[in-house]
């Protein structure tokens, strides 16, 4: 009998997760327009965005931000909404629409039947997602900081501690999105309807107190209210780390037991479509 | 490892389908929504299977017979509804992550490749993904470009290859590990006459350096060439094993007769078929509409004596006798016979 050349090992699994990653690099560069025209298309949204509400505000300052935000600056806080939201969107469609894309092209049976966990399959491709979003994001906020000259406190430690927890309980949902691929084939009107619910309850492009009471209990429920209002406080208001730190213990927690329920709900979805025999089809 | 490379035991699939809603307009339609009506199908049924190392077997039926299902339930990505299966002595169910270990499978054909890649760069992706140690990847996926003859086109994206090359290059995909065991579904489906004998001849290669293959096929000649054994397979039953020799001695009792007749039409073949005797009328096949000439083939106990009835008949029926060939049963004589219907006409619905 035949000695089979696979020697899995933890440095294994990783170089999957590169290897992963390159694929769909060279993927997207072997589309040339795809980079042109993500590079064009996320600046131009902010920006867009931002002058609409110059036009009907008439100044760069919100008075009725300034009331419930404690800030005046609507322009630094609606792209910091639209950072965060680009970070959540790109890990739905990471995890979620690569699955899709591979069971429309007919690849995904083979990534399935290979001896690897179904964690790497799921985030296989996170870290290309994760360079492209914080170029795209980073570009927008040059255009926008030579545009309107906003002032931001940029304390980058706090950030991406802020970010890395948001990251974690983003792909939890993304996982959760793989889920719902594999047994629906479908993921557009789930990804719409939690992008939408999301923008509203996180206060994405508003503060969340001007909603209901009863969609403001919601929003305390969601994750990324406190990862926006603690982003926001860091840029806008200049809030250290201490202070910020009942929250991001309260978003370490929901990010680790949301990963942990994702997962552990996946790997349900996935033994249902396995028994129903329609893992991989399209 | 014992010397029994696959293994299955009582292995059923079946599978629950909602029915269409039928007639009835809008609310049959949602009727059909709130309370569907469920059917069952079982695409595999009962099956027991023991493949030795080293050996090609093949699962020849029709389209529909169970032959993907019961491949997909030993790849790990469908899980039987009874019975259990082995793949190198693991578990498909239990131990299906090291099953993957020792299983190189082709499922989907030319689909499992990334088209924007190249062939080079689609080697490297699923030898990564299969854990073959970073410092023979290189080595490993020049040696498989090189058994395959597409080292002149290994820089060339995928989409660029003819579709025998990209059917080379996914079995090439199946064997980056080098796994003991290799699964092969359809692995000739769509190719042209040398396409197909080109991916043959790399089984037969296969097989030589070890690797037990269990091919899925309907083309009886691939099967009857290629395969150590064969299972027959009907409507998820195992319903005739052993090797392609075996199987048409069973049929050797009876003399096969190929006739092509002109002046052929169904009216004078079924006036034809009543010809007295213990005749089975098995195929027939328009070789031309416009002349009217077909190929028959009949076995009969004892064709000798039958054949003179069959040419007198043929001609008072107006058609004539071009041609008359006593020949070897195939496998497709094999399958007729225990089932009543050819391998083209598929499952029975």
């Amino acid at each position: 009998m035949r000695e089979s050349l696979t020697r899995r090992t933890l440095n294994s699994e990783l170089k999957v997760l590169l290897a992963f990653n390159r694929r769909e690099f060279i993927n997207y560069v072997r589309y040339p327009l795809n980079p042109v025209f993500d590079l064009l298309m996320e600046p131009l949204y902010f920006v867009n965005w931002l002058l609409i509400g110059l036009f009907y505000v008439g100044a760069p300052t919100s008075t009725n931000l300034m009331v419930m935000a404690g800030t005046g600056d609507y322009i630094s806080y609606l792209f910091l909404g639209g950072v965060l939201m680009s970070f959540a969107r790109g890990a739905v469609d990471t995890v979620g629409n690569s699955l899709r894309t591979e069971m429309r092209t007919g690849t995904l049976e083979s990534c399935w039947i290979a001896p690897i966990s179904r964690f790497t399959l799921l985030t296989g491709r996170i870290v290309l997602n994760l360079v492209f979003m914080a170029a795209f994001n980073l570009l927008s906020g040059l255009l926008i900081y030579a545009i309107f000259h906003p002032v931001w406190n940029l304390d980058w430690t706090a950030l991406f501690l802020i970010l890395i927890l948001t990251l974690l309980s983003n792909y939890s949902f993304g996982i959760l999105m793989g889920g719902v691929v594999v047994i629906f084939k479908e993921i557009w009107s789930f990804r719409q309807l939690f992008m939408s619910a999301l923008w509203i309850l996180a206060g994405a492009s508003f503060p969340v107190e001007v909603l209901p009471a009863w969609a403001q209990s919601l929003s305390r429920i969601v994750p990324y209210y406190y990862s926006l209002r603690d982003f926001r406080a860091v840029v806008l208001k200049g809030s250290t780390l201490s202070e910020l730190s009942g929250d991001l213990l309260l978003l370490l927690v929901f990010s680790s037991v949301s990963m942990m329920l994702s997962y552990a709900l996946f790997k349900r979805l996935e033994r249902i479509a396995k028994r129903k025999g329609t893992l991989g089809l399209y | 490892m014992g010397d029994r490379a696959i293994e299955a035991h009582g292995l059923t699939k079946v599978y629950t389908t909602k029915k269409p809603a039928g007639k009835g307009g809008y609310l049959a339609g949602i009727r059909n929504l709130l309370a569907p009506q469920t059917t069952s199908i079982r695409a595999v049924d009962n099956l027991d299977l023991a493949i030795d190392e080293g050996e090609i077997f093949g699962l020849l039926g029709p389209n529909g017979a169970g032959k993907t299902t019961t491949v997909k339930m030993l790849c790990t990505i469908i899980e039987p509804t009874s019975g259990s299966a082995k793949v190198a002595d693991l578990d498909v169910v239990k131990e299906a992550d090291k099953v993957r270990e020792q299983i190189g499978a082709v499922l989907e054909g030319e689909r499992a490749l990334y088209w924007k890649l190249t062939g080079r760069e689609n080697l490297e992706f699923y030898s990564t993904l299969y854990h073959v140690p970073p410092e023979i990847v290189k080595s490993r996926v020049q040696e498989l470009l090189d058994f395959v003859g597409l080292t002149d086109w290994a820089d060339e994206a995928v989409e660029k290859y003819s579709k025998g090359m990209k059917q080379r290059l996914t079995i090439m995909k199946a064997l980056v590990h080098n796994p003991p065991i290799l699964l092969l579904d359809e692995p000739t489906l769509g190719l042209d006459p040398v396409g197909a004998r080109e991916v043959r001849e790399k089984i037969i290669q296969m097989k030589k350096e070890g690797h037990t293959i269990l091919l899925t096929t309907h083309y009886m000649q691939e099967a009857d060439e290629l395969c150590d054994r064969v299972g027959i397979i009907d409507q998820g039953k195992l319903i005739a094993l052993g090797t392609p020799k075996e199987l048409k001695d069973g049929l050797k009792k009876n003399d096969i007769i190929e006739l092509e007749l002109s002046g052929f039409s169904e009216d004078r073949f079924e006036s034809l078929k009543s010809i007295a005797g213990s005749i089975d009328w098995i195929v027939h096949t328009w070789i031309d509409h416009v002349v009217g000439s077909a190929y028959v083939k009949l076995q009969t106990p004892d064709g000798r004596r039958v054949l003179p009835d069959v040419v007198r008949r043929s001609t008072e029926l107006g058609m004539k006798v071009e041609y008359v060939k006593f020949s070897e049963p195939s496998l497709e004589d094999v399958f007729v016979s225990l089932t009543g219907r050819k391998l083209s006409e598929g499952a029975p619905a």
